[in-house]
């Protein structure tokens, strides 16, 4: 499937249906099984969740960003708090809803960029 | 020698970018209209432009990678795509436009119908395009068009009162003839036509086709100051000229002649062919980088090679966009249609369309996976942010006055 | 910036980058990415595998596929696979460098993207004379 596919899917609690917002980014882990060529693949580690894509687009995510306040601040309120569910939290992601166990959970720290 | 070469790429956007149909025409029907009251639109207009352009520079130099290139990146490819759509089109309007003030400048000097020269004027642009160096192009159409100075010259010659200038720049008044829309209206375009995008894409690409680094940011702070500074006297000299001349005989700017109306008046026969050249030169430049905006943005939407420091047939798309966009802006200018209301629109819809590009360029400046060590600082990202609000504010209302003003009309 | 690092965000790092080839000529852009499911289908119940990315699409056929028109994007797609037989899908074991571009080890020319470029370059631009110069 494309990535594509699975940005802007609504994340919702597999039992009582309660929506988390979209997804709106993906993390990836370079620890997947190795490829044909023997080098290691990117494993979706898990998906980050958001109430609004196209801010979260902006690039405003994580803490390494900076800016000036009339940007950062508006765009953290209006994306909201980003949020992290890892893989092992989902359920089924097929159609266009992405079923979880639990809640979504704080991002990682480690969200260092290349 | 390189550095004072590279100082003549600001100074052509200046001249080409700055002074351009789109100036000509909304500094000269101001000053007809309002005398000097809207001097300080211009001021904010070339801050402004200096903000931006400055940063988008550095980005390019440090990145080498251009403002377009990033618009995909941080709005996503909806979004860009629709501001891709929207800018090219602001871009054809300006093209046309432009093509048309070089067809009319020469036609003036030769006495001969403009719109029987358009079809050169478009061929010589395109063969420009086609095989001139970058570097050639600049430094040729830089000096050309210095000699708008004869517009400052003008000033002094027509022997104005100082302190009546001084005063109607530093106390902006609205003539009771005329309402606030009015006023807002021609303010808008004066800001548009001083911070139009097409110079930001042009000035940024630009910098990548010379191949500047993070060596050559002083040179492109350089650039910004001096070349856009000059850009602004010119502008408010024209403003000037039109208000010591053409206001109090109570005449509306309607055609590009009655701009250069008051370089005869002050200069004889002389001046007139002196800013007729200049015109010349800075819509031929203007309609240069235009083109190659167009070619820019399309070719850097969709990550294609662009560029006049690669072989033309290794970026034969951008080349046929550039192409393309001529003989389009060529084609619409044979029909006869009002070059000034054309310049009008361009100007007054590219004020609308300033935040989102400069949206990107303020994030990206700030943002230190790219930028490293030359991010934004803070006098930048007060500026930023300020014209960043100033510029939405623009954006909403501009297309309201335009209906409501009947296109500055009214 | 380390050439492939161990974490990152899709969206954010890769998406909509420039892809440069080898010789640092520009190939197009990341329009989307092509992620399979590892390990065998379950039987529907239990967590789904892990999901591994695949490979780095692009093109227009990809692109019009992530603006949201599948099926134009999937014909498009398809023709790719015609004669010229240029990759429109590149496993990300071909990429040298992750950074403000994406820096992959294949030649521009074998990649989709160069596929209108061929065609304007064979039937516009070769009929103009000087199309060998670089206008430096």
């Amino acid at each position: 499937m494309r990535l594509s596919e699975l940005l802007h899917r609504s994340v919702v609690d597999a039992d009582g249906g309660e929506s988390f917002g979209v997804v709106v980014d993906v993390r990836l882990v370079l620890d997947g099984p190795t490829d044909s060529a023997g080098e290691p693949t990117y494993r979706v580690d898990g998906l980050v969740v958001g109430r609004r894509a196209a801010v979260a687009r902006l690039g405003l995510l994580g803490r390494d960003v900076h800016g000036p306040a009339l940007l950062v601040r508006p765009a953290r309120w209006f994306g909201g708090h980003r949020d992290y569910v890892p893989w092992t939290a989902v359920q089924s992601y097929d159609g266009d809803i992405v079923r979880i166990t639990g809640r979504p959970v704080d991002l990682p720290v480690t969200t260092t960029p290349p | 020698m390189k550095k004072f070469l590279a100082v003549t790429l600001g100074i052509l956007t200046a001249i080409g970018g700055f002074v351009d149909m789109g100036d000509l025409v909304a500094n000269a029907q101001t000053g007809s209209r309002f005398g000097l009251s809207l001097a300080g639109v211009v001021v904010i207009g070339v801050l402004g432009i200096v903000v931006f352009a400055e940063m988008a520079g550095r980005v390019a130099a440090v990145t080498r990678r251009a403002v377009f290139d990033l618009v995909r990146e941080r709005l996503g490819p909806r979004m860009g795509l629709i501001n891709l759509i929207a800018s090219f089109f602001i871009n054809l309007l300006t093209l046309t436009a432009e093509i048309a003030g070089v067809a009319i400048s020469v036609g003036l000097l030769i006495s001969v119908s403009y719109v029987l020269l358009i079809p050169l004027a478009a061929f010589l642009v395109w063969l420009v395009l086609w095989r001139m160096p970058f570097e050639w192009m600049e430094r040729f159409f830089g000096l050309l068009g210095l000699v708008l100075i004869v517009f400052v010259v003008s000033v002094f010659k027509l022997g104005p009162d100082w302190g009546d200038l001084a005063s109607q720049a530093t106390h902006p008044a609205v003539p009771e003839h005329e309402s606030l829309a009015t006023v807002a209206f021609f303010a808008i375009a004066l800001l548009g036509a001083a911070m139009t995008p097409y110079e930001v894409f042009f000035f940024s690409s630009g910098a990548v086709e010379e191949h500047w680094s993070t060596g050559d940011l002083n040179v492109n702070r350089a650039n910004v100051f001096i070349g856009f500074t000059l850009g602004g006297v010119l502008s408010i000299a024209i403003m000037a000229c039109a208000s010591l001349v053409l206001q109090p005989a109570d005449v509306q700017v309607d055609t590009l002649p009655q701009v250069a109306l008051p370089v005869a008046v002050a200069m004889g026969r002389v001046g007139l062919a002196v800013v007729l050249l200049g015109i010349f030169a800075a819509t031929f430049g203007a309609a240069l980088e235009t083109a190659l905006s167009a070619g820019y943005s399309v070719a850097q939407y969709f990550g294609w090679q662009w560029g006049k420091f690669v072989k033309a047939r290794d970026a034969a798309r951008f080349h046929v966009v550039m192409l393309g966009s001529v003989v389009v802006a060529a084609l619409v200018g044979m029909t006869a249609v009002d070059p000034v209301k054309v310049t009008e629109y361009s100007i007054v819809l590219s004020a609308a369309a300033l935040p989102l590009t400069y949206l990107p360029i303020l994030i990206v400046a700030n943002d230190p996976e790219f930028m490293g060590d030359h991010v934004n600082g803070r006098l930048a990202n007060f500026f930023g942010s300020i014209y960043l609000v100033l510029l939405l504010v623009v954006s909403v209302a501009a297309v309201p006055l335009i209906i409501i003003t009947k296109g500055g009309s009214g | 910036m380390t050439a492939r690092p161990h974490v990152l965000y899709a969206g954010l790092h890769l998406l909509d980058r420039q892809l440069v080839d080898a010789d640092g000529m520009l190939a197009g852009k990341v329009d989307d990415l092509e992620l399979e499911p590892d390990g065998t289908e379950t039987d529907g119940t239990g967590p789904p595998p892990p999901l591994i990315v695949r490979s780095i699409c692009f093109g227009h056929g990809a692109l019009w596929r992530r603006l949201g028109s599948g099926r134009l994007g999937s014909w498009l797609e398809q023709r790719h696979d015609h004669p010229r037989e240029r990759i429109a899908h590149l496993p990300l074991s071909r990429v040298d460098r992750i950074g403000p571009s994406i820096v992959v080890t294949a030649r521009h020319e074998d990649l989709a993207t160069y596929d209108t470029e061929q065609w304007v370059r064979d039937h516009v631009t070769a009929h103009i004379k000087g199309s060998t110069h670089a206008t430096e």
